[in-house]
C-alpha cells in the first residue's frame, strides 16, 4: 500500500512514517500542498494536514476531490466541531485530531481502506470499444478509427481519449485529466491539455467531445 | 446664567437712559426754538400779545403766559404766573440767569416743565415768555423705545441660551460617548470606538483614549490567543512523541515496561492538559464575543433533560468507584439560554470533580432549581469536601487540591468562563449534606420566562 503523507512538521511526518512503514506501508512524504498534488498519483492514501505553508489543506483536498477519488484522511490540529464538518464536507473519509494513538490510527486507515475496496468492485470499467459518433475508441487494441478508418494517435492523446470515453457521457474535470496523463493534479496556467484538445479535434473529424466552461470535458455518445 | 443677565443689563440700561437723553435734549431744542420765536413775536412794540398766545396754544396744544419786567401778567392762555414752576421759570428768564438743562423725561412723567425765555427789545429785556410744555409725547416715545430694548435684550438672552446649550451640547456629547466606551471596556467588552468630535481638546483626548484602548484590547487579545496557539502549536511534538512512544511498546525489555507505563501516563496528562487548555480558550473566545453581542442563536435547553441523560452516562463510573448518583430534579425542569452542549460541559466538568474527589461510598445529588429568571443548577457530594479556604480559590485556573496528582486544575475555571459567557456565575460551596457543591446560577430562556 502506497500512502501519501502530506505533513510539514518534520517530527510528526518522520514518526508517521515510520510508523506506517513498520505497519507495511510505502510511504511518499509531501510538505507542501502543491508537492502533495504532484505526487498523489498511484498512491491509495492520502494522510493530509490542514495547516501547510503552501496553501490551506482543505484547498489540498478540494483540488485533489476534483481529480481523484483516493481515500483521504485528515489528521490535524483543529478539532473544533465546524473544522471537522468542514474537512469532511470537502471530501475527506476520516478526521483525526492530533495526537493520535498508534493502534487507533492503524484501525482508521484499515477501515478507510475497507470501504474504499468496497466501493472500487463497483463501477467496473467497459471494456469493448466506445463507439462515440463516427468514431470508435478500442481501447485493448488501442486502436481509434473514423469511419472505419484508422487514425494515429500520439500517446497522450490516446491517453486523453481513452481516458473520456471509459467514462463517456460523463463530465471529467481538467484536474482529472492532468492527475492521468502528466501525473498532477494542479491545472495552474498550462495550456498543455488544450493544446492536446484541440490536437484530438483536428484528428478525430466529428467526435462529439464537448467542453464543459469551467469544469472540464464530456464525450458523448 | 446670572452673568449673562448681568452682560445684558449692563447693556441695556445705559441704551435706555441716553434713549431718554436723546428724547428729552430733541424736545429741549424743539421748544427752546418755539420760545425764541415766541419772544421775538412778544419783542414788536405794541403788538397785541393775546392773539399770539391764542395762535401759540392753538398750535401746539400747550399754554402760554406773557409778563412783562415786573412780572405783571400781560397775556396769558392756560396758564397763570402764580403756579409755582411758572413763576420760577419766569424769574430766571427775568434775570436772565442761564437755563438750566432740562431734566430727563420717564416714560411715566406726565407733569408740564415751564420753559421760559426773556423777551428783549432793543437789547432790554422788557418781558419773558413761559410755555407749559407738554411731556406726554415725548413719553410715550420714551415708552416705545425701552420697550424695543426689552424686545431686544430678551431676544438677545434666548439666542445666548440657544448658543450655550449648542455649545454645551457640542462639549458633552463626546464625553456622554467616552464615557459609554470607558463602560465597555470595563466590561471586557470591544465596542465601537468612541465618536471623534467636539472642541479639539476633547477631541485629542478622545483619539487618544481610541489608541489606547486598541492597544489594550490587541494586547488582551493576543494574550487569550497565546493561550490558544502556545497549546494548538504543542499538539504537533506531542503528537511525535505520542506515535514515537507507541512504536515503542513493541521493542520494550522486561525491566523497561514499568517506566514505559508510566511515561504513557504522563503523556495521557499532558494531552489531557493540551485538550482542557485549547476548551478554556475557546470557551473564553465564545463569552467575549457574546459580551459583544454577537453571540446568534436563541438556545433553550431544559436542565432536567440533561441531567437525566448526563447521570445515565455518569452511572457506569460511579458505579466502578463504589457511589451513588442522585437525580433531584424534575421534569420539566427550569429552561436555560445555554446550547445543550454547554449544558453538559457544566455538568460533566462538576460531575467528573465530584466523582473524583468525593471518595468512595460517597452520595453524589443533582438538583434544579429556578427562581425567576434564574436557574440553579446544583451539583453536591457528601464526601470529603474542600477546607474552607479552599472554597474561593477552586474555580481559579490551575489550582488544584492537594491530594488531588491527575487533574489539570482547569475544569471548573473552564465551567466558570463558560457560565460567565452566558450571563450566569459558579459558586463552590460547602454542601450541607458535608461534602462540595458546585452551584451554577445560569438565566432562564426567553420564551420560557415571559
Amino acid at each position: 500500500m502506497r500512502v501519501l503523507l502530506v505533513e510539514d512538521d518534520e517530527g510528526v511526518a518522520s514518526a508517521l512514517a515510520d510508523l506506517l512503514g513498520h505497519a507495511g506501508a510505502s510511504v511518499v512524504r509531501a510538505t507542501r500542498g502543491t508537492d502533495a498534488l504532484n505526487r498523489v498519483k498511484g498512491c491509495d492514501l492520502v494522510l493530509l494536514d490542514l495547516g501547510l505553508p503552501d496553501m490551506d489543506g482543505l484547498d489540498v483536498l478540494r483540488t485533489l476531490r476534483r481529480a481523484s477519488t483516493v481515500p483521504v484522511i485528515i489528521m490535524t490540529a483543529r478539532d473544533s466541531d465546524g473544522a471537522v464538518v468542514l474537512g469532511l464536507r470537502a471530501g475527506a473519509d476520516d478526521y483525526l485530531v492530533k495526537p493520535v494513538r498508534k493502534a487507533v490510527l492503524l484501525a482508521r486507515i484499515d477501515a478507510v481502506m475497507r470501504r474504499a475496496g468496497r466501493k472500487a468492485d463497483h463501477p467496473a470499467a467497459p471494456a469493448g470499444p466506445v463507439v462515440a459518433g463516427p468514431v470508435t475508441i478500442d481501447r485493448e487494441r488501442r486502436e481509434v478509427t473514423v469511419a472505419g478508418v484508422k487514425q494515429a494517435l500520439t500517446r497522450t492523446e490516446f491517453q486523453l481519449v481513452s481516458h473520456l470515453a471509459a467514462r463517456q457521457g460523463e463530465a471529467v474535470s481538467r484536474e482529472e485529466l492532468m492527475l492521468e496523463v502528466w501525473g498532477t493534479a494542479v491545472v495552474g496556467r498550462s495550456r498543455s491539455l488544450d493544446f492536446f484538445i484541440g490536437q484530438i479535434r483536428a484528428k478525430l473529424i466529428g467526435l462529439p467531445l464537448h467542453t464543459v466552461r469551467g469544469f472540464g470535458f464530456r464525450l458523448d455518445t | 446664567m446670572s452673568l449673562l443677565l448681568l452682560a445684558v443689563a449692563a447693556l441695556a440700561v445705559p441704551l435706555a437712559l441716553s434713549l431718554a437723553d436723546r428724547r428729552t435734549a430733541t424736545l429741549a431744542t424743539e421748544r427752546d426754538r418755539q420760545l425764541a420765536a415766541l419772544a421775538d413775536a412778544a419783542a414788536v412794540r405794541d403788538v397785541p400779545l393775546q392773539p399770539l398766545v391764542d395762535r401759540y396754544h392753538a398750535v401746539y396744544g400747550e399754554g402760554a403766559l406773557v409778563i412783562d419786567s415786573d412780572g405783571r401778567t400781560l397775556a396769558a392762555r392756560e396758564l397763570a404766573a402764580t403756579d409755582p414752576g411758572v413763576s420760577t421759570a419766569a424769574e430766571h428768564a427775568l434775570v436772565d440767569a442761564p437755563t438750566s438743562p432740562w431734566t430727563r423725561i420717564w416714560p411715566w412723567y406726565r407733569e408740564h416743565v415751564a420753559a421760559a425765555a426773556g423777551v428783549r427789545r432793543d437789547g432790554e429785556l422788557v418781558g419773558a415768555v413761559v410755555v407749559a410744555v407738554d411731556t406726554s409725547i415725548a413719553a410715550r416715545d420714551i415708552t416705545t423705545g425701552w420697550l424695543w430694548v426689552v424686545v431686544g435684550c430678551v431676544g438677545l438672552l434666548m439666542l445666548a441660551v440657544l448658543v450655550a446649550r449648542g455649545l454645551t451640547r457640542w462639549v458633552l456629547r463626546p464625553m456622554n460617548g467616552l464615557e459609554r466606551a470607558v463602560a465597555a471596556m470595563t466590561e471586557g467588552a470591544s465596542g465601537p470606538p468612541a465618536n471623534v468630535a467636539g472642541p479639539p481638546e476633547l477631541r485629542h483626548f478622545t483619539a487618544a483614549f481610541n489608541t489606547m484602548a486598541q492597544v489594550v484590547r490587541g494586547s488582551l487579545d493576543r494574550q487569550r490567543r497565546l493561550i490558544a496557539d502556545a497549546s494548538h502549536q504543542l499538539r504537533n511534538p506531542l503528537a511525535a512523541v505520542r506515535l514515537r512512544a507507541d512504536s515503542l511498546e513493541d521493542c520494550l525489555t522486561e525491566a523497561g515496561q514499568s517506566t514505559y507505563r508510566s511515561m504513557t501516563a504522563e503523556l495521557d496528562r499532558l494531552e489531557n492538559l493540551l485538550q482542557q487548555l485549547l476548551r478554556l480558550a475557546r470557551a473564553e473566545e465564545v463569552s467575549s464575543s457574546r459580551r459583544v453581542g454577537l453571540a446568534a442563536a436563541v438556545d433553550a435547553t431544559d436542565l432536567a433533560d440533561v441531567t437525566a441523560e448526563r447521570i445515565t452516562f455518569w452511572q457506569s463510573v460511579a458505579d466502578l468507584q463504589g457511589q451513588r448518583l442522585s437525580n433531584q430534579s424534575h421534569q420539566p425542569g427550569p429552561v436555560v439560554q445555554l446550547g445543550r452542549h454547554d449544558v453538559e460541559q457544566l455538568l460533566d466538568v462538576a460531575l467528573d470533580n465530584a466523582l473524583r474527589y468525593a471518595g468512595r461510598d460517597s452520595t453524589v445529588t443533582v438538583s434544579t432549581a429556578q427562581t425567576g429568571e434564574t436557574a440553579e443548577l446544583v451539583v453536591s457530594d457528601d464526601g470529603l469536601g474542600l477546607p474552607e479556604e479552599d472554597l474561593s480559590r477552586a474555580v481559579a485556573r490551575f489550582w488544584r487540591g492537594q491530594a488531588d496528582v491527575a487533574g489539570t486544575g482547569l475544569g471548573l475555571a473552564i465551567a466558570a468562563e463558560i457560565a460567565a459567557g452566558h450571563g450566569g456565575a459558579i459558586g463552590v460551596e460547602k454542601a450541607p449534606e458535608g461534602g462540595l457543591l458546585v452551584r451554577y446560577r445560569l438565566p432562564v430562556a426567553r420564551e420560557a420566562a415571559s
